[in-house]
Formats: C-alpha cells, structure tokens, sequence
C-alpha cells in the first residue's frame, strides 16, 4: 500500500466504531488520498504499458506483415477492460 | 485478473514477449462470435489446455501462442510468471520449427459487416472513463486482505454519451451555478460500475437495485472556456434473490443472497466549453460493499467491509473495449 493508503488508514480507524466497519465518508480533506489509494502505482500498471492489440484479428494481421507469432490473452471479459 | 500483477511485469516474461504481437480479447465472444474470426480461434483454441473441456464450465480462457496463420504453437492457463515464460518458449521453438511457408496464411480479412465486436457500440464524440476498484483499509490493524488477494485490485471501461458528458456542466458556466445529473446516467454507473469486482468479475445490479444515486455538480472555477466542477453525491445499492456463491460448486444450489454497496462520491471535472469536451474528470467512490456473487471470490469475505471506485478520464487514444456489463447499457 501507498503511503496515501496508510493516511487513510489512520482516517478509517477514526471512524470506526466497535462492533464493525462504518461506511467511508468522502469530504474535502480526504477524497484525493482515496482516490490514489485505490488507483493503480506505476508498478502495479506495468501490464498495460504492453502493446495489446484489443482484438485478436488485429494481432492476426500486423503478424502476417511482420511474420511474428501471436501471444494472445483471452479471458472471461476483456482484460484491458473487466476481467 | 491475477496475471496483471504476477506474469506481466516479470522480467523474462517481458523479454519473450518481444518475439511476439500481443493481443488481449474477450473469450466469450471468440468462443461463440460467428465469421472468420471467431472461427479463427476456435481453430487453435480446441489444441490448448482447455480443448474439448465441458465441465465444470466450456470457457477456453488462458494464454494462446499462435501463428498469424492459426497454428496452434502452445497454450496455458496460468498466473504464475514461471510458468508462461516456459509456455513462450516453448512456443518460440515451436514457430522457429515451422516451414516459413506454413506462418503466416492468408485467410481473408473481416469485413466491418463480419466484426459484430461489442466496440463498434462506442459513441462516436464519447468519452471512455476507466473504473478501478479496491478494498479500501479495514482499520483494524490489517492490510485490506491477505493472501494471494492482498491489494488486488480490478478495472473496467465506462462509456459517456457525448450529451451525458455536457450533463456533468451546470447549464449557466458561473461559480456557484448547480445541476442534478440525470438519473438514468447515475443509475447506470452505478448498477454496471460499482459491482464487486475486486476479486473476479460479477453481473450489475438490476435497476430495482439503486436505493438512492444522487450527484452534483457545482462550478467551482472558470477561466475563458475553461470551467472546473466540484462533484458530491451518494449512492445505495441492494439487491436480494437466490444464486450461487462458490463458484461452480453450489451452481446447481442457489440459496437467498443479499449483497449492496452503501457509498457517497466526491470529484473534480474541467470541462473546454467552447469544444464541449472534458479536459480532466476524476469520480471517487467510497463506501460499504457487502455480499458475494458466483465467480467474485467473496464467499469467504463477504463484508461489509470499505472499498473504492474511481472513474478517470482515460489518456486520449484509448481504445475503446466493452464495458463488462454492456448490454446493460441498453445502446
């Protein structure tokens, strides 16, 4: 976790009460630190930095023209999208 | 959705990797597209790991090492870097192996009218927002998760129609001027978008779902055509029914479920009136999720425990691919 993350940490303990976790409150102060704990570091965005093609056919043809094989990754919903 | 952080960012894996043309698709949509490219893949996919596999479900997912003329060269379905770096190289020899001849084949090209690809629904002059979603601090001393899902994290396309972009612009551009944004929109966000999808992906929420999603936008700022929003809001989901949460193993025995999302959101937008486009856009989302769905791996953490959502502009140049609940979009 960033270091965002453990400031919010530290916010979410204030709220939290004993028998459970209280729902997270958005205000002026605090929505940017939730914002970058929950978007992705650089490391963690890695794999996008990877020139996907977003479908298949389009590797099929730019791998014809280069005579390169094809690595394709297919999942259950897109992977450059949910998956 | 693993692999994004175990395989691709190791070392050996990206080396190999420049042999190849990499290629990232849906395999639902290949498994069952009709035309030339559906058939394309099930050409190869039938000689990897899952050929032939029924049960417990027909999904040929996983990663495929192909010749641009369908020869299947290896396949595997796996999240450990190690693994798929044995897979490539495998496949390398494979390919260096081939008669040059036997590569790269001339199967003829799709015609737009063969592609019926979910993308072609993109609006022209929309806009495409990623979506990521985290487990937020549980603030009792640990991490958000352990284990193999210690910060995990997942990611989604939304769509804006070019006239929902100009919803978030308060009709007067002056400080302090206020608008609602439609509740068709926010419903919509919020039923496709802040799904559990931290571990796995999951189906929307039904319409009757949203309990409440109210946003704001205020003007805060403006500079020639420059205008900047503050946006505030919140947003409650819940929906009750019957359906599996172990997978495939309780598949066949649903039982009486409830899951939901209790949040608000907070964010910025600048908006270029003159072009009528978005400069910048960022939507918080925080809030309680609670439940488990068949294939989002919380049977065992079903909450309510605090998780995030947030929509970002994406880079210019994107390209669009489908959100995972499209046909919800109802385009």
């Amino acid at each position: 976790m960033t270091t965002f993350a453990t400031a919010l940490l530290g916010l979410v303990v204030l709220l939290q009460p004993a028998d459970g976790p209280k729902q997270p409150v958005l205000n002026a102060d605090n929505w940017e630190s939730v914002r970058d704990a929950v978007l992705p570091t650089e490391a963690e965005s890695a794999w996008a930095a990877i020139p996907w093609r977003p479908t298949l056919w389009d590797a099929v043809l730019e791998g014809r023209a280069a005579e390169k094989p094809i690595l394709l990754w297919a999942m259950n919903g897109h992977p450059l999208a949910c998956t | 959705m693993r692999a994004r952080r175990s395989v691709w960012p190791d070392a050996e894996v990206r080396k190999l990797l420049e042999a190849f043309i990499p290629a990232a698709d849906e395999v639902w949509g290949l498994q069952h597209m009709k035309g030339p490219e559906g058939e394309f893949f099930r050409g190869f996919a039938e000689k990897g790991h899952y050929g032939g596999r029924t049960e417990p479900s027909d999904t040929r997912q996983g990663l495929y090492a192909v010749t641009p003329s369908g020869e299947f060269l290896a396949s595997i379905n796996s999240n450990d870097a190690k693994a798929v770096a044995g897979m490539l190289r495998r496949a390398l020899e494979a390919w260096k192996a081939l008669p040059a001849r036997t590569r790269i084949g001339q199967e003829r090209e799709p015609s737009p009218a063969d592609r019926l690809r979910m993308e072609a629904r993109f609006p022209v002059g929309g806009a495409i927002l990623f979506a990521h979603t985290r487990d937020l601090p549980r603030g009792n001393g640990a991490a958000t998760d352990d284990g193999p899902w210690a910060n995990a994290w997942n990611r989604d396309q939304a769509w804006l129609r070019p006239e929902e972009v100009k919803a978030f612009l308060p009709g007067k551009p002056e400080v302090g001027a206020t608008c609602d944004l439609p509740s068709a929109l926010l419903r919509r966000l919020a039923r496709c978008h802040l799904v559990d999808i931290v571990r796995g992906q999951t189906f929307p929420y039904p319409d009757r779902s949203v309990e409440e999603a109210k946003l704001t936008s205020t003007v805060i700022a403006v500079e020639g055509t420059r205008v900047t929003v503050r946006l505030e809001g919140k947003v409650t989901l819940r929906q009750t029914g019957r359906w599996p949460i172990h997978g495939f193993r309780d598949a066949d025995a649903p039982k009486e479920q409830e899951r939901g999302f209790t949040g608000t959101w907070r964010g910025r937008a600048e908006f270029d009136t003159k072009e009528a486009t978005l400069l910048s856009f960022t939507l918080v989302t925080a809030g309680l999720r609670h439940g488990a769905t068949q294939y989002n791996g919380r049977a065992d953490d079903p909450g309510p425990a605090p998780q995030g959502v947030v929509f970002t502009l994406a880079p210019e140049g994107t390209t669009p691919v489908a959100p995972a609940a499209l046909w919800e979009y109802r385009w």
